[in-house]
C-alpha cells in the first residue's frame, strides 16, 4: 500500500505548489481521483526551487514500522520529490539520513498531538498527518476521534499558519471491525477538511483507500517502492504488537460480533474486503480454513499455519503503563528536594562546627526546639485524626513515631546498636503499614496480635488514657537518647582516631549516598503496604547509612561536647524528621510546600556561606551574607531546573516503553500465607 | 527422498531432560524412515568420542568447555574445524540444532549456512522479555535465527514466543508437539505391547472408585520455583483437609523439597504424603500407575510433556492454565486451574469428585493418547519440513497459501523457504538486526565465512575420509547414493 501512498501523496504535493501560487486555496482539491492523479503526475509541476521542510507526523506508519528499510513511505516519497527535501521531527528512523520524523508507534490521536508539539516549532512547510489508526484498533474514544483529530489539525496550523498540512484517511485494516470504525473516521475527514478550508486554513484531506489505484501504481512504482509495499503484506510480529497496543479487553459480544462478520466477509467478500490488496486473498484463504483450525496440538490439524485471529491473541503490551503529567511529577519529586537538602543542610552544619562557625550548642538547640514544635504539631494532628475516626479500634497508635524514638534510643554501643536498630525500625515501620491497612479494612482487634506477633506493648497501661501513655512514652524514649548519647560521647569521640580524615570524608560521602539513594521516597498508601515487609529493608538501611555517617563525622570533632550536639542532630535529621516529613506531607500539601521552600532555601544558603567564607574564617567577599544570599539564590534556581528537567526527561523516557506480556511470561503464583503461621 | 542429518546439541544423554530424549525419538523414527542421522553434542563425563546407539544412530561427543548447566561457552568460531570435518565425513546435508540454550547448536547453525547447508531449528522453551539474561539470550537467538531455513516449535505458544523473541516471519516457523512411546507410559490393568493380534484386543475393563475409596494424587515435577512447588506446598494441606480418602505421592528432587518436608512436619501429614525423592524416567510410569489424579503446578511450560505421560498412564489431569499447556490435551483429560493456591484446591476438589462420580473415563485415556501423539508422527511432520526447505515439497504445498503470494515474500530470499547462501543475501539479513547489533553479527558472518575459506585451503575436502553408514537392514534398505557410489568404488578395486 505505500507505493500507493506515496504516489498519492507526492502527486497532492505537486498540485499543492501549483495552488500556492494561487490567490485562494479553496480551489484545492479535497479528494482528488485517480485520473486526476495520473494526470497530474505525468504534467511534472513541481517547482524544483522551493525547499521543503516536510514534518511526517503520525503512528508507526510514518515511523517505518515493518518496512525493511524502516523508512517508510518516507524514502520513496523523497526519491520521488525533485525538491530540496528536509524531513524534520524529533524521531530517526530508517536507514537513510534524512530520517528525522514524528512518527510514534502505537499512538494515538491525542499522544500525536503533544508530541507535535515538539516538532511544530521547527518551522515546517507541509506537514503529512496521518493519526487514528491506534484509536480505530484499541476502539478508543472512536466516536469522538474526528472531532480530535480536528483539534490536532487546529494545533498544527496555529502553531504553523504557513505550512500546508496534509490530512490522510486511514488505510485498510486487517481486522473487519477496526475497519468499519475507520470507514466511519475516514468518511468524517472530508467534512472536517472542509469545514477549516472555508475558514481559510490550507488544509488537504490525502484519500488512502483509493480502490484499484494498486493495480495501476504497481508497475510503475520503482523497485524501493516495490520491496517496501510487499513488505507490508507479511504478517510481522511488529504487526502483532503495535496493532494491539492497547490492551485488547473484547468483550466476549464483540468477538461474536467479530465472528459473524468475518463469517458475511467469506460469503460476500466484496462487501467488506478492499480489491486490490494481497493480504485478504491470504486473509480468504484462511478463513476457508477457519472453521477446523484451533489452538491445540492433539487435535491432527496443519502445523505450519498462522492463524490471524489467535495468533499473539494474548500478547499484552505495555499493560501497567500509566502516563506521568507534568506537575503532579515535579510535586512528587519535592520528597527527594526535601530529603536531599536535609542531608545538605546537616552537612552544613557538620563543617560550620568543625570550622567552629558554628557553635554546636545552637545547633542542636535549634534543632532540638524544632523537634519539639514538630513533634507538638504531629501530636495534635494525631489528635484531630483520632477525633475524626473515634470508631477505629484501639490499635497502638502511630507506631512508627514512637518505636522509632526507642529504636534510637537502643543506639547504645555505636559499632552492633545500628543492627538492633535496624531490626526495630524496620518491624515498627511494617507495623505501621499493616496497621494502615487493618484501619482501612476494619479488621477485629483479635487479629492484630497475630499480625503484630513482637510489637512492644508498653502504652497500653489501662491508667493513663492512651495518648498521654503515648507522650509519656516518647518523652521517656527522649530522655533515653539524650542520656545515652551524653554517655556514649566521649567513647564517639576516640572512635576513629587512627583512620584518616581522607578516609572518613569518602566513607561519609558514600554512607550519604547510600542514605539518598535507598531512602524510602514513597507515600505509605495502603495498597503498597501488602508488600511493606519487603519494601522497608532498604528504608532502615538508608537511615543506619546515615547514622552510621553521622556518627563517623563526629568523631572527627575536637571535643565531647561537640561530638555529642552534631550525634543528637543526626538522629533528629535522619531519625525523626523524616516521619514528620511523610505525616506533614499527607495532612496539608501548603504545610509541605512551604517544608521543601525553606529547606531549599536553608540548603543553598548554607552551602553558600560555608563556600562563601572559605576555610580560614575570612570570606572571598567581605559580606558574609551576601554570598549566602547568593548561595539561596543558585540553589533554588538549580532545585527548579533539576525537579523541572528531571520530570521532563522521565516523561520523554516514556516513549521507549515497550514491555510484552503474554503466556509465556513465568506465572505468578497467588498463595495466602497466613495459613501456615 | 532420504536425507543425512545432524542433529545438533548440547543436550543429549546420559543426561536425562525433555530435549535429550526429543532428540534421541526423533532420530531413531527418521532412522526408520530410511534417512541417514547422526547426533552432534559435547563430551559428558565417561562419554567421549563416537558413539553408536541402538538402531545405528552415530553420536559425536565433541570435547568443549563448559560453563552452566551442561552448556557449552559460546565462542562463535572454535567449533567451526571439528564441525566442518565431520560434516564432510558424514555428508551432511541438513543441519537441525536444539534448545534455546544451546550455544552448540547455535554455532552448528551459523556454521551450516556457511558451507551452504539447510538448517532447522527447534525451540523447546518459553523466554521472557523482561530480565538481563533473557535479553542475552534473546539478542543471540535473534542473530541465529536471522538466516535459518526453518524453525520448529513445540507449541504454538512456544511458536508466538519464538517469533516474537527472534522477529521470525510465523510463516516459517511450524508447531510440532513433542510425543510420548506410549508403550512405556500404559496403565496398571493395560497389557503389554505388542498387542496387535487382531481379536485379541482387550477393551479396557472402566476402573470404578467407590465414594469412600482412597483417591492418590501424584505429583511427578523437579521441586523448582518455577515447577510451582510453592503452589504445591500450600495447597497440599488445604487438600487433604478437605478430603480425607486422599493421599499424596509426591517424586522429584530440587531446591525446594525442604519446604515440602517443612509443610509436612508441621500439619503432620508423613502419613497421608508419600516423598520418593528422585525417580529415573524409567520408573515414572510405575509411580504414575499408583496414583489416580496427576496434579501439576507448574508456573511455566512450553509443552508439558509430563501431562501426556500422565494421561498416557490413565491419570486425570489437574494443572495450571500457563504457556503452552491449554493446548497440549482435551478438555476431558484436564481440569484446569489458575495458579493460584484457592483455585488449584478448588480444581482438585473438582478432579476428585468428578472420580468419585465415576464421571471420568480414565481407562480410555491411553489408546486415545496414543493416537494423538507418537514420534513416527513427529518424523513425518520434520521430514515435511525438511522436504520444505530443500525444495521437494512447492511452497504452495509446505507453506499453504497461493503461490502467487509467495513471490511477494522478501527482497532477501530467492523463493520462499529456499533462502539463497549468497554471502551478500545472508549479510543483508543479519544487518536488520539492530543498530550495532546487525554490524557485529555482520562481522561474524565475515569472519565465519573467511575462516570457511581458510578452512578449504588448509584441509581441503579430498584429504577427509568418507566414513561408512551403518548398514540398513531390512525392507527399509534403501541405498543412499554415497553407498552406492561405494560399491562401485568397491567392485572398480
Amino acid at each position: 500500500m505505500l507505493n500507493l501512498n506515496s504516489v498519492i501523496l507526492v502527486t497532492l504535493l505537486s498540485n499543492l505548489l501549483i495552488a500556492s501560487g494561487m490567490p485562494s486555496p479553496t480551489q484545492l482539491p479535497i479528494r482528488t481521483t485517480l485520473q486526476d492523479l495520473r494526470s497530474a503526475s505525468t504534467q511534472k509541476p513541481l517547482k524544483p526551487k522551493i525547499p521543503l521542510r516536510i514534518l511526517p507526523l503520525g503512528n508507526s506508519i510514518t515511523w517505518g514500522y515493518g518496512s525493511s528499510s524502516g523508512n517508510g513511505y518516507r524514502q520513496p516519497l523523497l526519491e520521488l520529490l525533485t525538491n530540496d527535501v528536509t524531513y524534520i521531527g524529533s524521531e530517526h528512523s530508517g536507514n537513510m539520513t534524512n530520517n528525522d520524523n514524528e512518527g510514534h508507534p502505537g499512538a494515538i490521536i491525542d499522544q500525536i498531538a503533544l508530541y507535535a508539539e515538539q516538532s511544530l516549532t521547527l518551522r515546517p512547510n507541509i506537514i503529512l498527518l496521518m493519526a487514528g489508526t491506534n484509536d480505530m484498533v484499541g476502539n478508543f474514544d472512536v466516536e469522538e476521534a474526528p472531532g480530535r483529530l480536528g483539534v490536532l489539525i487546529d494545533r498544527c496550523v496555529a502553531a504553523c499558519p504557513d505550512a500546508v498540512v496534509l490530512v490522510a484517511q486511514l488505510t485498510p485494516f486487517l481486522d473487519p471491525l477496526s475497519q468499519m470504525r475507520a470507514d466511519v473516521f475516514n468518511a468524517a475527514i472530508p467534512g472536517l477538511v472542509k469545514q477549516r478550508v472555508n475558514e481559510g486554513m490550507k488544509i488537504l484531506a490525502v484519500d488512502m483507500m483509493q480502490p484499484s489505484a494498486s493495480s495501476h501504481t504497481k508497475h510503475d512504482a520503482p523497485p524501493t517502492v516495490r520491496s517496501l509495499a510487499t513488505d507490508r503484506s507479511l504478517l510481522t510480529p511488529e504487526d502483532a504488537i503495535y496493532q494491539g497496543s492497547p490492551p485488547r479487553k473484547q468483550s466476549d459480544t464483540v468477538k461474536k460480533l467479530q465472528k459473524e462478520l468475518r463469517m458475511t466477509n467469506s460469503g460476500n467478500s466484496d462487501v467488506l474486503s478492499l480489491p486490490g490488496r494481497g493480504r485478504n486473498k491470504v486473509r480468504s484463504g484462511s478463513r476457508r480454513r477457519k472453521g477446523t483450525w484451533k489452538k491445540l496440538l492433539w487435535v491432527k490439524q496443519s502445523y505450519n499455519y498462522t492463524d490471524q485471529e489467535t495468533f499473539l491473541g494474548d500478547l499484552q503490551r505495555n499493560p501497567r503503563l500509566q502516563p506521568y503529567d507534568f506537575w503532579p511529577l515535579v510535586a512528587d519529586s519535592t520528597v527527594i528536594v526535601q530529603h536531599v537538602c536535609s542531608v545538605i543542610v546537616f552537612i552544613v552544619c557538620f563543617v560550620g562546627i568543625l570550622q567552629k562557625q558554628v557553635s554546636p550548642g545552637a545547633v542542636v538547640g535549634w534543632g532540638s526546639i524544632s523537634t519539639f514544635l514538630g513533634w507538638v504539631l504531629w501530636d495534635s494532628w494525631v489528635g484531630q485524626e483520632e477525633a475524626n475516626k473515634p470508631a477505629t479500634p484501639r490499635l497502638p497508635h502511630d507506631p512508627s513515631m514512637v518505636s522509632a524514638a526507642s529504636s534510637v534510643s537502643n543506639l547504645a554501643i555505636p559499632g552492633p546498636s545500628n543492627l538492633s536498630l535496624s531490626a526495630r525500625h524496620s518491624h515498627s515501620a511494617s507495623a505501621s503499614s499493616i496497621h494502615s491497612t487493618l484501619s482501612t479494612v476494619t479488621s477485629s482487634q483479635a487479629t492484630t496480635p497475630k499480625l503484630l506477633p513482637n510489637f512492644p506493648s508498653p502504652n497500653h497501661s489501662p491508667h493513663f488514657s492512651h495518648r498521654t501513655s503515648l507522650r509519656l512514652g516518647t518523652a521517656k524514649s527522649a530522655l533515653l537518647i539524650y542520656f545515652t548519647l551524653l554517655g556514649l560521647s566521649p567513647i564517639l569521640k576516640s572512635l576513629t582516631l587512627s583512620t584518616s580524615s581522607d578516609s572518613i570524608w569518602a566513607m561519609s560521602f558514600m554512607l550519604f549516598a547510600i542514605n539518598i539513594f535507598f531512602f524510602d521516597y514513597g507515600s505509605p498508601a495502603p495498597s503498597s503496604s501488602i508488600n511493606s515487609t519487603n519494601k522497608n529493608i532498604p528504608a532502615s538501611l538508608s537511615t543506619n547509612a546515615a547514622l552510621m555517617a553521622s556518627t563517623v563525622l563526629a568523631s572527627r570533632l575536637p571535643s565531647t561536647g561537640e561530638v555529642f550536639s552534631l550525634t543528637l542532630f543526626s538522629i533528629e535529621v535522619f531519625g525523626l524528621f523524616p516521619v514528620f516529613r511523610r505525616y506533614a506531607r499527607q495532612q496539608s500539601w501548603r504545610g509541605h510546600v512551604t517544608l521543601t521552600t525553606l529547606l531549599v532555601v536553608g540548603a543553598g544558603g548554607g552551602v553558600g556561606l560555608i563556600l562563601g567564607r572559605g576555610g580560614d574564617g575570612k570570606g572571598i567577599l567581605s559580606f558574609p551574607w551576601k554570598s549566602g544570599i547568593i548561595g539561596v539564590v543558585i540553589g533554588v534556581l538549580a532545585t527548579g531546573l533539576a525537579m523541572g528537567g528531571c520530570s521532563w526527561w522521565l516523561i520523554g523516557l516514556q516513549k521507549y516503553k515497550n514491555e510484552i506480556h503474554g503466556p509465556w511470561d513465568p506465572a505468578r503464583p497467588i498463595i495466602r500465607r497466613w495459613d501456615n503461621f | 527422498m532420504p536425507y543425512n542429518i545432524a542433529m545438533v546439541s548440547d543436550f543429549f544423554f546420559p543426561q536425562p531432560g525433555g530435549v535429550e530424549s526429543h532428540i534421541y525419538q526423533l532420530s531413531t523414527k527418521l532412522i526408520d524412515r530410511g534417512h541417514k542421522v547422526i547426533i552432534i553434542t559435547h563430551a559428558y563425563d565417561g562419554r567421549t568420542g563416537v558413539r553408536y546407539l541402538t538402531n545405528g544412530l552415530k553420536v559425536y561427543h565433541v570435547p568443549f568447555l563448559l560453563i552452566y548447566r551442561q552448556t557449552t561457552f559460546p565462542t562463535v568460531f572454535s567449533f567451526f574445524p571439528i564441525f566442518r570435518n565431520i560434516v564432510i565425513r558424514e555428508q551432511i546435508e541438513i543441519v537441525h540444532g536444539h534448545g534455546s540454550l544451546s550455544s552448540l547448536g547455535h554455532e552448528a547453525i551459523l556454521h551450516a549456512r556457511t558451507m551452504g547447508l539447510r538448517t532447522v531449528f527447534t525451540d523447546h522453551s518459553l523466554f521472557g522479555f523482561a530480565d538481563a539474561a533473557s535479553i542475552l539470550t534473546n539478542k543471540l537467538l535473534k542473530f541465529i535465527l536471522s538466516d535459518v531455513d526453518h524453525v520448529i516449535c513445540v507449541s504454538h505458544t512456544c511458536k508466538e514466543n519464538t517469533v516474537l523473541r527472534a522477529s521470525l516471519d510465523p510463516l516459517m516457523v511450524s508447531v510440532i508437539p513433542n510425543a510420548v512411546v506410549a508403550e512405556n507410559f500404559r496403565p496398571m490393568n493395560h497389557p503389554s505391547y505388542p498387542p496387535e493380534t487382531i481379536g485379541n484386543h482387550v477393551v479396557p475393563i472402566p476402573q470404578h472408585v467407590g465414594p469412600h475409596d482412597t483417591i492418590t494424587i501424584v505429583v511427578i515435577s523437579r521441586l523448582f520455583y518455577n515447577k510451582g512447588t510453592d503452589l504445591l506446598v500450600a495447597a497440599i494441606p488445604r487438600i487433604l483437609a478437605s478430603h480425607p480418602n486422599v493421599r499424596f505421592i509426591i517424586a522429584g528432587s530440587g531446591p525446594k523439597a525442604i519446604d515440602l518436608e517443612q509443610m509436612l512436619e508441621r500439619n503432620v501429614l508423613q502419613d497421608r504424603v508419600e516423598m520418593l525423592g528422585p525417580v529415573r524416567h524409567e520408573e515414572v510410569r510405575d509411580v504414575m500407575v499408583r496414583g489416580h489424579i496427576y496434579l501439576h503446578p507448574s508456573l511455566t511450560e512450553a509443552f508439558g510433556t509430563v501431562i501426556v505421560e500422565a494421561a498416557s498412564c490413565g491419570l486425570y489431569v489437574v494443572c495450571t492454565q500457563v504457556g503452552g499447556i491449554p493446548e497440549v490435551l482435551p478438555a476431558h483429560m484436564t481440569v484446569f486451574a489458575k495458579p493460584e493456591e484457592d483455585d488449584l484446591v478448588a480444581a482438585t476438589g473438582k478432579a476428585i469428585a468428578a472420580l468419585r462420580a465415576n464421571k471420568v473415563r480414565t481407562e480410555r485415556f491411553h489408546d486415545q493418547v496414543k493416537m494423538m501423539y507418537s514420534w513416527t508422527d513427529v518424523a513425518q511432520r520434520t521430514e515435511r519440513v525438511y522436504d520444505g526447505i530443500s525444495g521437494a515439497l512447492s511452497e504452495a504445498d509446505f507453506y499453504g497459501y497461493d503461490a502467487a503470494e509467495a513471490a511477494s515474500w522478501s527482497a532477501t530470499r530467492g523463493r520462499a523457504g529456499v533462502q539463497s547462501f549468497a554471502l551478500i543475501d545472508r549479510l543483508k539479513r543479519y544487518y536488520g538486526c539492530g543498530i550495532w547489533a546487525g554490524k557485529l553479527f555482520c562481522l561474524c558472518v565475515i569472519i565465519d565465512y573467511l575462516l570457511f575459506l581458510l578452512l578449504e585451503l588448509w584441509a581441503p575436502r579430498d584429504a577427509i575420509d568418507i566414513a561408512r553408514n551403518w548398514p540398513k537392514k531390512g525392507r527399509e534398505e534403501r541405498p543412499t547414493r554415497e553407498q552406492e557410489r561405494e560399491t562401485q568404488t568397491q567392485v572398480a578395486r
